[in-house]
C-alpha cells in the first residue's frame, strides 16, 4: 500500500470515527445525578429512607446564610431576601425569624384551637380560669397588642392560640437579632426556604439557587457596603454542587490526561501519522463503549463517561504493542498477525475481569463495566484489522530503555523475587491484622462534596434547629389516622424521656395534627353552650366588658364542639409544608416520621421500648444504615471479583493450555495486586468498593503485560516487547495519576490505586517474567 | 310698640354685621390673613418640620364597642428626625415601643423580653404609628406615601384627614383626623371600620 493511499485511508477512517462520535455523543442521554453512583438499597427501611432523603419533601429545603456586613445591614438584607423569595414562584416557603405563623396558619389554628396540642383542660372553661383570662385580657388591651391583635384577643380570651404557637415553636429556638434569625455569634443572618422543585430536580434547583445568589449580590439600598456573602446548603444545594464538581472534573481531567498521553506519544513516536493512527483504536473504543452503554441502559452517567473514557485509555496499549512490535520490521500487518494471539487473549482476559462491573448493583458501575468491555474489544479489533492499513511501514519508536538489569535483572533476580514475596506476605499479615483500618465503610467519605460543604450544612442545621437527618423514627400504616394514633403513642413515650432529660427535642406529626380520635376526646371536654355562657357571665362581674363582647368566643367553642376534625387536607401554607415533611403517603402506605433536634439519641433504648414496639415503630440510624449498605456492597463486590478472577483464569487457561504457563502469568499479577492493596492500607487508606474495582483494573493491565512478556519475552521480539510494556506502563501510570487528582472520591481512589498498581506491575512482571539473560 | 322688622331687613342687617366683623378681623390680622388663605399641607408640614426632635406627653383613650369604659393609656412620645419615634406607655403598665424606619421593637413589663417586628406587617399599628410619627416630624413624603391627605382650616386651627392608601392592607378602611394649632398637633383620632376609636391627646410637656 502506498503512502498516499494510506493517508487517504487514514483521513477516511478519521472522518468516519469523527462522524460516529458526533452521532453517539450527540445522542447520549447524559446523567449527572449522584444517586446513580450510590448503592441501591436492599433493605426496605434503608430504601425508604434513601428515597425520602433524595426526593421527599425534606429534600427541597435550602438553608441560607448571609454574612459579610454589620448585623443591622444583614437583618435588612435578610428581610429583603425573604420578601424576594416570597414573591417568587420557584419557592414555596421562606422563614427568616419574622412572624412564625402566617395568615393561613393563623386561621387554621383559630378554627381548630380546642382540639390541637397542647391538650385543653376542662378547668380552662370554669369561672375562675375565665376570670383570670379576662383580667389578663384587660391588661393586654392597654398595650400595643390591644391595637394589633384586638379581634383575636376577644375571640380567644383564654389565649389558646398563643399556647399552641408556643408549643409548636418549642425546640425551634434560633438566636435573633434585629428581629431576624442570626447565628449565635451574631455574624450571620440565617434563613430557611423551600423550593417548589424536589431536591434532585437538579436544573430547577440550580436555577433557584442561582437566583438566591443573584438577589444576594444586588447592592442593598441605603447601604454603600460591598455585596454580601451568601452560603447555601441543603439536599438540593448538595446535588447541584456535586454536579458542578463532576462537570469540572470531567473537563479538566480528560483534557489533562489526553494532553499527557499526547506528549508521551510525541516524545516516543515522533511521527504525526503514527500518533494519529494510534489514536484510532482508542477513539473507536471509547465511541464503541459509549454506544454500547447508551444502547443497553438508554442513558449514560457523567461519571461513567469520564471514568470510562479515562479507563479506556489503557486501550492505547494495543496499538502501542503493535507499533513497538512493528518497529524497524517493515510490514505492520505481519506484526499484527504475530501479536494477535496474545493481544486477543489479553483483551478477553481483561474483559472477563471487568464482568463484575456489569453485575454490580451500583448502576453507574454497571455502566462502567459495559463501557470498558465494549471499548476494549472494539479497540483490540481495530488494532488487529484496521490499524495495519493506517500505520506506515517500519514505524520508529524511541522508548528509553529503563535500567531493568540494574533494578531486577541478572543474578539478583532470584533473591529479589524471594525478598519481594517475603515482604509482601509480611505486609499482607500486617495490613489484615495490624492497627491500620482495612475497610472504608463510611458512605460520607464517598461523597463528592468537599468537607467544608458538609461542615456548613451541620453548622446551619444546628443554628436553625433543622432536624438532623441521621436519626428518625418511622411509623407506617394504612391511613393518616392510624399513623397519627401511632405517632401519639410514640410521642407520649418520647415526651417522658424528654422530661427526664434523656432525649432532646423531637418533632412528631401528631404534635402538629393530633389524631381524629384525640380530637374527638378533646371536643367532648368542651362545655355545653349554656354552661360556658353561665361561667363567662360569672367571670365578667365587675369588669368593664360588655355582655356581648365574647359572643365570638362562645360561638367558636360551640362550633368546635360540633365541628369536623382537622385533617391533613385542611392545612395549607407553611404549616402544611411542615406536616408534609413528617406525614405522607407513598404507594398506598402512610408514613409518619419523627425527627430529632440535636442531642444524643438513645437508639438502643428506643428500639427496646415497648411503646415503640407496640406500634411497629422503627428507629433508624441513617448513618448506620448507609454504612451497612456500603459494607454489604463490599461483600457483594468481593464475591463478583472472585467470580471475575475465576473467569479470567478460565479464559487464560483456554488460551495458554498449560497449567505451568497459567501459573507463570498469574503469579506476578496476583503478587502486584496484593502488594498494591497492602501498600494502600498500610499508608492509611482503608479500602472501599472503588479501590477493589480499581485493583481489578490493575489485574487486567498486569495480565496484558504478563502475557506479552511470557509469550514474546524470550523471542527475537524481546526488546520490542520490553519497550511496548514500558511504554504502556508509563502511559497508564500517567493517565491514572491525573485521575488521582480528582476531588471525587470515586475517581481519586481509582486513579491512585491504578497508578500505584501499574507501577508495581511493571516492576513485578519484569522481575518474574523477564528472560534471565 | 315697635313695628315688627321685615325678615328680609333682619337678614340684610345681620349680613352687614357679619361683613363688618369680618372686615375688622381682616384688618386686624392683615399679615397672617394672607397665610391663612394659603394654608396647605405643604405649609403645615413645613411648620411641623421645624422641630427636628422633641418629646411630648400623651393620653390615649381606646373606645371599644366591646367595653363599657375606654381603656386609658398615658405616657410619652419622643421623636427625632428622620424617622425615629419612641412611644413609652407609663400607665396602666409600662411598655416601650421603639420605631425606626420599618423596624419596631416592643418591650413590655413582665413580657417575654424584646420583640422585634416589622411595622408594615401589622397594619393596625402601622397606620397609627405612621400618622403619629410623620405628623410630629412634619414628614410630608411619609404621610403622602401612606395616606391620602386633606388639610382643612387655618394655621391657628387646622385639621388633617388621613385615609390609608389602598394596598396598605387591612387598615384601609380606617380614617384618621389630626387637629392642631400651627406647628403643634393636639389630637389624633383614629376611627376603625368596626366603630372603635382611638383618641391620642398630645399634652403639654
Amino acid at each position: 500500500m502506498s503512502a498516499g493511499a494510506r493517508l487517504v485511508l487514514l483521513v477516511l477512517v478519521i472522518s468516519v470515527v469523527a462522524g460516529l462520535s458526533a452521532l453517539v455523543v450527540g445522542r447520549a442521554d447524559l446523567r449527572t445525578d449522584m444517586g446513580f453512583f450510590m448503592p441501591r438499597a436492599q433493605n426496605a427501611d434503608a430504601a425508604f429512607v434513601l428515597d425520602r432523603l433524595r426526593s421527599g419533601p425534606a429534600s427541597n429545603i435550602v438553608m441560607i446564610r448571609l454574612s459579610g456586613a454589620p448585623a443591622a445591614t444583614l437583618a435588612r438584607a435578610s428581610d429583603r431576601l425573604a420578601g424576594q423569595i416570597r414573591g417568587d414562584a420557584r419557592f414555596v416557603f421562606v422563614a427568616n425569624g419574622r412572624a412564625i405563623v402566617d395568615r393561613a396558619a393563623l386561621s387554621w389554628l383559630l378554627r381548630f384551637r380546642y382540639v390541637l396540642n397542647p391538650e385543653i383542660s376542662a378547668a380552662e372553661f370554669e369561672t375562675k380560669s375565665l376570670r383570670t383570662g379576662l383580667e389578663s385580657l384587660r391588661r393586654i388591651l392597654a398595650t400595643s397588642m390591644g391595637i394589633a391583635n384586638k379581634d383575636l384577643l376577644f375571640a380567644d380570651p383564654t389565649g389558646r392560640v398563643q399556647k399552641i404557637v408556643k408549643h409548636l415553636a418549642a425546640g425551634q429556638r434560633v438566636a435573633q437579632r434585629h428581629g431576624v434569625w442570626f447565628s449565635k455569634d451574631g455574624k450571620n443572618a440565617l434563613l430557611v426556604a423551600r423550593t417548589k422543585a424536589r431536591g434532585l430536580d437538579l436544573n430547577a434547583q440550580a436555577d433557584a439557587l442561582a437566583q438566591l445568589r443573584r438577589w444576594a449580590a444586588q447592592p442593598s439600598p441605603g447601604s454603600a457596603a460591598a455585596t454580601l456573602n451568601i452560603d447555601l446548603s441543603g439536599p438540593g444545594a448538595f446535588a447541584v454542587a456535586a454536579r458542578e464538581q463532576i462537570r469540572s472534573d470531567m473537563i479538566l481531567l480528560t483534557t489533562a490526561a489526553s494532553v499527557l498521553v499526547l506528549l508521551i506519544l510525541v516524545a516516543v513516536m515522533r511521527s504525526a501519522i503514527v500518533i494519529v493512527a494510534i489514536g484510532v483504536p482508542l477513539v473507536s473504543g471509547i465511541i464503541g463503549g459509549i454506544a454500547a452503554v447508551q444502547l443497553i441502559f438508554g442513558n449514560i452517567h457523567g461519571i461513567t463517561l469520564t471514568f470510562g473514557a479515562t479507563l479506556l485509555g489503557i486501550a492505547i496499549d494495543y496499538p502501542l504493542h503493535l507499533a513497538c512490535h512493528a518497529a524497524g520490521q517493515g510490514e505492520v500487518r505481519a506484526a499484527a498477525r504475530r501479536i494477535w494471539p496474545v493481544l486477543r487473549l489479553s483483551a478477553l482476559t481483561t474483559s472477563a475481569a471487568f464482568l463484575p462491573f456489569v453485575l454490580s448493583s451500583f448502576p453507574g458501575l454497571a455502566q462502567l463495566g459495559v463501557m470498558s468491555i465494549a471499548g476494549l474489544l472494539v479497540a483490540a479489533a481495530t488494532t488487529r484489522w484496521l490499524l495495519p492499513y493506517l500505520m506506515p511501514a517500519a514505524p520508529r519508536v524511541f522508548v528509553p530503555d529503563l535500567p531493568w538489569r540494574l533494578l531486577v535483572g541478572g543474578q539478583r533476580a532470584g533473591f529479589l523475587r524471594a525478598v519481594s514475596i517475603a515482604l509482601l506476605l509480611g505486609g499482607v499479615v500486617w495490613a489484615a491484622f495490624g492497627p491500620a483500618r482495612l475497610w472504608e465503610d463510611n458512605l460520607a467519605r464517598l461523597s463528592p462534596l468537599p468537607a467544608e460543604q458538609l461542615r456548613l450544612d451541620r453548622a446551619l442545621r444546628a443554628e436553625l434547629s433543622v432536624p438532623d437527618t441521621r436519626h428518625m423514627i418511622v411509623i407506617a400504616g394504612p391511613d393518616a389516622e392510624t399513623v397519627l394514633r401511632k405517632s401519639e403513642t410514640v410521642s407520649a413515650h418520647l415526651e417522658t424521656l424528654r422530661r427526664s432529660g434523656a432525649l432532646a427535642q423531637f418533632d412528631a406529626p401528631s404534635n402538629v395534627l393530633p389524631s381524629a380520635r384525640t380530637q374527638a376526646r378533646r371536643r367532648a371536654m368542651l362545655p355545653a353552650d349554656a354552661v360556658l355562657a353561665r361561667n363567662l357571665n360569672g367571670a365578667l362581674g365587675g369588669l368593664p366588658f360588655r355582655k356581648d363582647a365574647f359572643a365570638g368566643f362562645l360561638a367558636d367553642v360551640a362550633a368546635a364542639r360540633q365541628g369536623d376534625p382537622a385533617t391533613p387536607q385542611t392545612l395549607s401554607g407553611a404549616m402544611a409544608q411542615r406536616l408534609n415533611a413528617m406525614l405522607f403517603e407513598s404507594r398506598g402506605v402512610w408514613y409518619a416520621m419523627i425527627v430529632f433536634r440535636g442531642g444524643r439519641i438513645p437508639v438502643a433504648a428506643l428500639r427496646a421500648a415497648p411503646a415503640l414496639a407496640s406500634v411497629g415503630a422503627r428507629v433508624l440510624d441513617l448513618k448506620h444504615e448507609a454504612d451497612a449498605l456500603v459494607a454489604g456492597y463490599r461483600g457483594e463486590t468481593l464475591y463478583w471479583l472472585a467470580i471475575g478472577g475465576a473467569l479470567s483464569i478460565l479464559v487464560l487457561a483456554i488460551g495458554l493450555r498449560r497449567a505451568r504457563d497459567v501459573l507463570r502469568v498469574i503469579a506476578p499479577v496476583a503478587l502486584a495486586v496484593a502488594a498494591t492493596g497492602t501498600i494502600l492500607v498500610l499508608a492509611g487508606t482503608p479500602l472501599s468498593v472503588f479501590h477493589l474495582l480499581a485493583l481489578l483494573v490493575v489485574a487486567g493491565i498486569g495480565l496484558d503485560y504478563a502475557l506479552f512478556l511470557h509469550r514474546h519475552g524470550g523471542s527475537s521480539d524481546a526488546q520490542n516487547t520490553t519497550r511496548a510494556v514500558t511504554l504502556c506502563g508509563l502511559t497508564t501510570v500517567g493517565v491514572f495519576t491525573v485521575l488521582a487528582f480528582s476531588a471525587l472520591p470515586v475517581l481519586h481512589s481509582i486513579g491512585l490505586t491504578v497508578a500505584l498498581g501499574t507501577a508495581l506491575m511493571l516492576i513485578v512482571t519484569r522481575l518474574f517474567l523477564a528472560a534471565t539473560d | 310698640m315697635l313695628p315688627k322688622p321685615a325678615p328680609a331687613a333682619v337678614r340684610a342687617v345681620s349680613t352687614v354685621a357679619v361683613c363688618v366683623v369680618a372686615a375688622i378681623l381682616l384688618i386686624g390680622l392683615a399679615g397672617p390673613a394672607a397665610a391663612a388663605e394659603q394654608w396647605s399641607l405643604r405649609a403645615l408640614m413645613a411648620e411641623l418640620a421645624k422641630t427636628r426632635s422633641g418629646s411630648v406627653r400623651y393620653r390615649e383613650e381606646r373606645h371599644l364597642k366591646t367595653m363599657t369604659e375606654p381603656v386609658v393609656v398615658t405616657g410619652t412620645m419622643a421623636y427625632e428626625a428622620p424617622d425615629r419615634l419612641v412611644k413609652i406607655a407609663l400607665t396602666p403598665q409600662k411598655e416601650t415601643m421603639v420605631i425606626e424606619g420599618d423596624n419596631l421593637t416592643i418591650e413590655r413589663e413582665g413580657g417575654v423580653g424584646v420583640q422585634s417586628l416589622r411595622l408594615s406587617e401589622i397594619p393596625q399599628l402601622n397606620s397609627l404609628i405612621t400618622a403619629l410619627r410623620a405628623t410630629l416630624l412634619g414628614d410630608r413624603e411619609a404621610l403622602l406615601r401612606h395616606f391620602e391627605v386633606r388639610v382643612r382650616g387655618t394655621r391657628s386651627a387646622w385639621s388633617m384627614d388621613l385615609t390609608p392608601r389602598t394596598g396598605g392592607a387591612r387598615g384601609a378602611d380606617l380614617r384618621i383626623t389630626v387637629d392642631g394649632v400651627a406647628g403643634r398637633p393636639g389630637r389624633f383620632e383614629i376611627r376603625q371600620p368596626d366603630g372603635d376609636r382611638i383618641v391620642v391627646q398630645v399634652l403639654d410637656k
